[in-house]
């Protein structure tokens, strides 16, 4: 459960003082929102690169440790 | 998480997000141009300006640039007047048939502040911004359309939710970020799904809900007129400047003077409307004067405050109730317009990728194979 949610929640607190920054102070404020709030957009642009379809019959051994239900937990972006 | 309650909120999200997903698709991609409006309106050249004058040119009396409005446009009556920040010698002047129309007929020019001239009435009736800008609060519906968009927000307020509780059993065999790309499409999508939604998962609350909040706008004036007119009935006003308080600007029964007095009482603060007795936002006896402070939170927290124009009586008739500040909160959280280009920009790419979530939803839902229900 811990290993689920440590990210999201990293990402949502991070947003939250973004969300905030911005709006109780000018200048260095600004700085701050735009650096917190970059980072979902980065998150999400970055897997939304990564996640293209790859086509890549000839290695299968690729996708097979995918397909078993041990736990891995690497491979963030 | 046991399989039934799992199957319930996988009902609740499924619902939820259908009923809503066309629409609030609509608001995203309205809502695109409507960030960049300012800076739209400005390379376009719709874009209205005060023509040069030296600097420190003295201004005119409200009264005389309301004057000059109604000659302008006869058979109208003004009801407010807005500052904007960044136009210091314009005056956005609000006309109308009555003082207590609904204003949908509402007429809005600009006023040179330092001549009373009309320098133009912004275009809002037509072109691309306006049909965005219909499209995206009302459907051309007035307060029933603002208030079923509202409702379509709260039901995106469930399924963000809803898929919140849903991340964790799709996530337990991936790590953070994880896209199954060499798989099917749709786990492809899926994955994709869960990993932008998750990280969109704080702004779209915000964006969502301050969304939500801004179209109860009109019930929330009501409500907080309504409570200024109980107070000043019931005597529990607060005099911050009284009828013969020395040193005061004289009264001479001119909106200027009214003001000018309200302006003695709160050293410090800005005008940011005035509000003709009658309209929405004073009360039938009273001036109303819309004050802001001079730091960005305080720019959008604004006090009101009234003035009885023959006797110069400055009160606050209510403290601004916590409803109105949370309105006053939900437009910048959710205009995005308080931190510069930058953050208009990332509220683009936000709105971008909640699009694909949205998108994606829907694809989910439209491939959906018969071992999976419930996506």
């Amino acid at each position: 459960m811990m290993r689920i949610w440590v990210w999201p929640v990293i990402v949502a607190l991070v947003s939250t003082a973004g969300l905030i920054a911005g709006l109780v102070s000018e200048g260095l404020g600004d700085w701050l929102s735009w650096f917190a709030l970059g980072v979902p957009v980065a998150i999400g642009c970055h897997g939304l690169a990564r996640g293209r379809a790859v086509k890549r019959p000839q290695r299968s051994v690729a996708a097979k440790p995918l397909d078993a239900s041990a736990p891995h937990t690497t491979d963030r972006g | 998480m046991r399989a039934v309650v799992l199957r319930r909120w996988g009902w609740i999200h499924k619902w939820s997000s259908l009923v809503c997903t066309l629409f609030i698709l609509l608001l995203c991609l309205t809502g695109l141009p409507l960030i960049f409006s300012h800076e739209i309106d400005h390379l376009t050249g719709a874009e209205i300006e005060a023509p040069p004058m030296p600097a420190g040119t003295p201004r005119v009396s409200v009264d005389q640039v309301a004057a000059e409005a109604v000659r302008a446009y006869p058979g109208l009556v003004p009801l407010y007047f807005f500052a904007e920040e960044d136009a210091p010698d314009l005056w956005y002047v609000k006309l109308d048939t009555r003082v207590d129309t609904d204003e949908s007929q509402s007429l809005l020019i600009m006023s040179d502040a330092r001549t009373a001239e009309v320098v133009g009435a912004p275009n809002f009736d037509e072109g691309f911004m306006s049909v965005m800008y219909r499209l995206h609060v009302d459907l051309y519906a007035g307060l029933p359309g603002k208030l079923f968009l509202g409702a379509m927000g709260l039901l995106l307020m469930v399924a963000i939710v809803s898929g919140v509780v849903l991340y964790a059993p799709f996530m337990r065999k991936l790590g953070f970020a994880e896209v199954r790309r060499e798989r099917a499409p749709r786990t492809r999508w899926l994955d994709l799904h869960n990993l932008l939604g998750i990280v969109t998962l704080v702004w779209a609350l915000a964006v969502g809900f301050t969304g939500v909040i801004n179209t109860w706008a009109d019930l929330i004036f009501k409500g907080w007129q309504a409570d200024q007119m109980r107070a000043l009935q019931a005597g529990e006003t607060r005099v911050l400047l009284g009828a013969d308080a020395p040193g005061a600007p004289a009264v001479d029964g001119s909106l200027q003077a009214a003001v000018d007095r309200v302006l003695a009482a709160a050293p410090g603060m800005a005008v940011a409307m005035i509000a003709y007795p009658g309209t929405l936002r004073a009360t039938p006896e009273h001036v109303a004067v819309i004050l802001s402070g001079d730091t960005p939170l305080t720019s959008r927290l604004t006090q009101a405050l009234l003035v009885d124009p023959t006797s110069g009586e400055v009160l606050e008739a209510s403290a601004r109730p916590w409803y109105v500040t949370a309105l006053q909160l939900s437009e910048p959280l959710h205009f995005g317009d308080y931190g510069g280009l930058p953050l208009k920009v990332l509220w683009a790419l936000l709105d971008i990728l909640t699009i694909v979530v949205l998108g994606s939803g829907l694809y989910l839902w439209l491939k959906r194979g018969p071992a999976e229900p419930r996506a």
